[in-house]
């Protein structure tokens, strides 16, 4: 009985180190706009690349993930006009989304990629079209 | 008995791999400006023909029907106009008619040398087509018949969309 009880005592102390020995954190450092600045009548896509910056603990398995921004239809995301005409400028976000830390002084990045799409001229009116986006660092 | 087990524990495994203790969260913003703004998208190809013109019985000259195209931002105000508006004569000496441009039923656009279609019209957003016609009147003509010669009359016409 006596030794039973030391050796589920012994395993209750390596899974406490074990856990305190693996957590892992991360966090944003830096996360880039994108502004498409003014498309002309002509212009059919654009596209903008920007690096999001973070750090995550050596070895920290992480993954980016995205809300789809305010204006998601389905699986599209769309900029809106900032007027009351409810215009939409349909976009594709791309990016990397999993990885590994390679610790807190070794920031890394991920470069997201945004394509604009100008597909539905009937609907377009002039204006400045917004949307913007949660990101999320899982770890 | 031993199967099982073991893959109890690779099940327990891929499952911790794939829960995230934590999140760190931030947003970035993405924006564009459409201007407004027209442009000229279709245009003829090739010379517009206004056929021959015998000086011993002279007739009004029309060319064919052609299509000038403008594709604008909705809401876009836009006129057209187009200058240069004559036919001179190949390698001549200055001798030249006006002509005139018309829409499809006749009617002349307000001015011979700058030719518009008048309107002011607000884009729909897609192309929207004019069609129009070359017209050398019978008065113009008569008036140069005494300064025209045998031979090849050509020009240019340039097109340009304003837009507001």
């Amino acid at each position: 009985m006596k030794n039973k009880l030391l050796f589920t005592c012994a395993c209750l102390l390596t899974s406490l180190f074990s856990l305190a020995a693996f957590a892992g954190e991360c966090a944003f450092i830096e996360i880039p706009s994108f502004d498409f600045g003014s498309l002309s009548v002509t212009t059919r896509h654009a596209s903008a690349t920007g690096d999001v910056k973070f750090w995550c603990t050596k070895g920290t398995a992480y993954r980016i993930t995205d809300n789809g921004g305010m204006h998601k239809s389905g699986y599209k995301l769309n900029m809106k006009s900032n007027d009351s005409r409810r215009a939409y400028i349909p976009y594709i976000l791309k990016y990397n989304s999993n990885g590994i830390g390679l610790g807190k002084d070794v920031p890394m990045t991920v470069p997201v990629r945004i394509n604009v799409f100008v597909v539905d001229r009937r609907s377009l009116v002039a204006g400045r079209y917004f949307d913007q986006v949660k990101l999320s660092l899982n770890y | 008995m031993k199967k099982s087990r073991i893959l109890a524990a690779v099940l327990a495994a891929t499952f911790s791999v794939a829960a995230f203790a934590g999140t760190d969260t931030g947003s970035f913003t993405a924006q564009v400006t459409i201007d407004p703004g027209a442009t000229i998208t279709t245009i003829p190809s090739g010379t517009l023909s206004l056929g021959s013109l015998d000086l011993l019985s002279p007739t009004t000259l029309t060319s064919s029907t052609e299509n000038v195209g403008v594709t604008g931002i909705k809401g876009t105000h836009y006129t057209i106009t187009c200058a240069n508006a004559s036919i001179t004569k190949v390698g001549g000496s200055g001798e030249s008619l006006n002509f005139t441009f018309q829409d499809d039923s006749g009617t002349a656009w307000n001015s011979t040398d700058v030719a518009t279609t008048g309107a002011d019209i607000t884009s729909t957003g897609v192309e929207e087509t004019y069609p129009f016609k070359l017209n050398v009147s019978l008065a113009e003509i008569t008036t140069k018949l005494s300064t025209l010669s045998a031979g090849t009359y050509e020009g240019t016409a340039t097109f340009t969309v304003t837009y507001s």
